[in-house]
């Protein structure tokens, strides 16, 4: 008999069609005289927001997972990638995307929809480059791309008047070049409403999760990877905002009433990276021993803002900026420095930065362990993961490691992460549950 | 242009494995230089340099771009 109650998520399949009307918005943007533009999932969307109702993105790296999640449409993608002479060791993302454009289809059915510009943010090294290959490859798209490496925000560095003046400055000239290449007046109503439904996603998503301290576990990983998205595709969209309340408050309500996502929760562990996409069953199978994994630093952060405090310890949801901007150039200002602070941005400065934040979610998490997932598919969330796991151990908390790669199925081994996975439970002293 | 500028008979790519940036700018290169008519030797080092591997692929890249005969 379970030991908890639990209940589908009566929210999820509206998440489901809010994901195929964005990628179906995209394909058909020109249909109705409409425009189409390409990004990292990092870029400031709310931006090109400003340009009218009918402006509809792709962003790269959701589209590059949900890619991976297709095993035989990504092999094939790969493969035309690494024939047009692209190296296997890149990010597995950009591969995917790239080849799905050598390809000419779309991972959705169809051709691949040519954008009319790219509206980018140098987030690493692979983003850097991206969209210059995109760009290259079809023919030539006009590109935008703000530089974002200030250094780490508080409460690691200090985010000064002349930082935040660098990327917004930036990003007013990209708001002029954006008139320039599409033609269109910008409309600032549309780019204020933008970045407060980017606020109110961001924070909202970071509450959810932190609901994930109840025991049971509302939610496992795997369904939160489903939900995140969301953020990634396009958080300065009122529907992604509107349905992070809705799902905050179906949350709450699981919470108030004790339902699990795992029935028979007897360990909680959080994982690390991005997770391998075309495997996720990896998750169902902790389910097996009674374990949920309740998120990880780059499922709370990668979208979610948070606030970190070293000193209690405490990783909490930032709150909502005081009040809504109300000019074009307080908005690129509180845009710039909320989007800074986000967690995964620290520890491109310092790995340190983000241990602390780890280890304050295992204390905070109630957590028996560790997963991290040595991801060969993206050497921007990896930077630093092997000094991460020497922080966590030497805090006390037990992390097994398992080689894979976020978009590349090739590289990881099911099988043998089980195995690991086996081993791990034997460290931690949890047995399978009866089924 | 520098290839032109020197009239060079052929190039040598070497790319550091993991340095996203440049490998990505690898394949438009090679296109460019192959566009001009410039064999490329592509060489690929990480943290150790094969340097017995690389000797022996340099001097058939070199006896390519000479035409010896062997016979």
């Amino acid at each position: 008999m379970a030991k908890y109650p639990t209940e589908i998520l009566l929210s999820w399949s509206k998440a489901k069609e809010i994901r195929e009307t964005y990628y179906k918005n995209y394909a058909a943007a020109h249909d109705k005289g409409g425009i189409r533009w390409v990004g990292g999932a990092w870029t400031f969307d709310a931006v090109p927001a400003g340009l009218g109702a009918d402006v509809y993105s792709l962003t790269s790296e959701p589209y590059g997972a949900s890619c991976a999640f297709n095993k035989d449409f990504s092999t094939r993608a790969m493969e035309a990638a690494e024939t047009a002479g692209y190296a296997r060791d890149l990010c597995a993302y950009m591969r995917n995307y790239w080849g799905s454009i050598l390809m000419d289809e779309y991972a959705f059915g169809g051709p691949f929809p040519k954008p009319d510009f790219i509206w980018q943010d140098h987030i690493c090294c692979s983003h850097a480059k991206w969209y210059q290959v995109v760009s290259e490859l079809e023919g030539g798209i006009p590109m935008f791309c703000v530089d974002v490496a200030v250094g780490p925000a508080e409460p690691f560095g200090t985010l000064t008047e002349a930082k935040i003046d660098y990327v917004a400055g930036q990003i007013l000239d990209g708001i002029q070049w954006l008139e320039k290449t599409t033609g269109r007046t910008y409309d600032d109503e549309l780019f204020i409403e933008a970045c407060w439904n980017d606020f109110r996603s961001t924070s909202k998503w970071a509450q959810v999760c932190e609901l994930n301290k109840a025991v049971p576990a509302p939610l496992d990983e795997k369904t939160m990877y489903s939900l995140y998205v969301l953020a990634t595709l396009q958080k300065s969209w009122g529907v992604v905002a509107d349905y992070y309340d809705e799902l905050y408050d179906e949350v709450k309500d699981r919470v108030e009433r004790g339902i699990a996502a795992v029935p028979n929760e007897q360990a909680r562990v959080m994982s690390d990276t991005q997770p391998p996409w075309s495997a996720l069953k990896l998750f169902r199978y902790l389910e097996q021993y009674g374990v949920v994994s309740v998120g990880s630093l780059s499922t709370f952060g990668l979208e979610g803002m948070w606030d970190f405090d070293p000193a209690s310890g405490d990783l909490v949801p930032r709150p909502m900026p005081s009040k809504k901007p109300t000019t074009r150039e307080e908005a690129a200002r509180e845009l710039v420095r909320w989007h800074l602070h986000k967690p995964e941005y620290q520890h491109f400065y310092d790995c340190d930065y983000k241990s602390q934040m780890m280890i304050a979610m295992c204390k905070n998490y109630g957590l028996s362990g560790v997963m991290l997932h040595y991801n060969r598919g993206c050497e921007g969330l990896s930077l630093g993961i092997a000094e991460n796991r020497l922080a966590i151990q030497e805090a006390g908390y037990p992390v097994m490691t398992f080689e894979g790669n976020m978009g590349d199925e090739r590289e990881f081994d099911l099988g043998r992460t089980m195995q690991r996975v086996d081993a791990f439970m034997e460290t931690l002293g949890v047995k399978k549950v009866a089924a | 242009m520098l290839a032109k500028q020197w009239d060079v008979a052929g190039a040598i790519i070497i790319q550091q494995k993991f340095c996203d940036p440049h490998e990505l700018d690898i394949p438009e290169q090679r296109k460019s230089l192959d566009g001009i008519g410039v064999p490329t030797l592509f060489l690929e080092l990480d943290v150790t340099v094969p340097v017995g591997q690389f000797k022996i692929r340099v001097e058939a890249f070199l006896e390519m771009l000479a035409e010896d005969d062997l016979f």
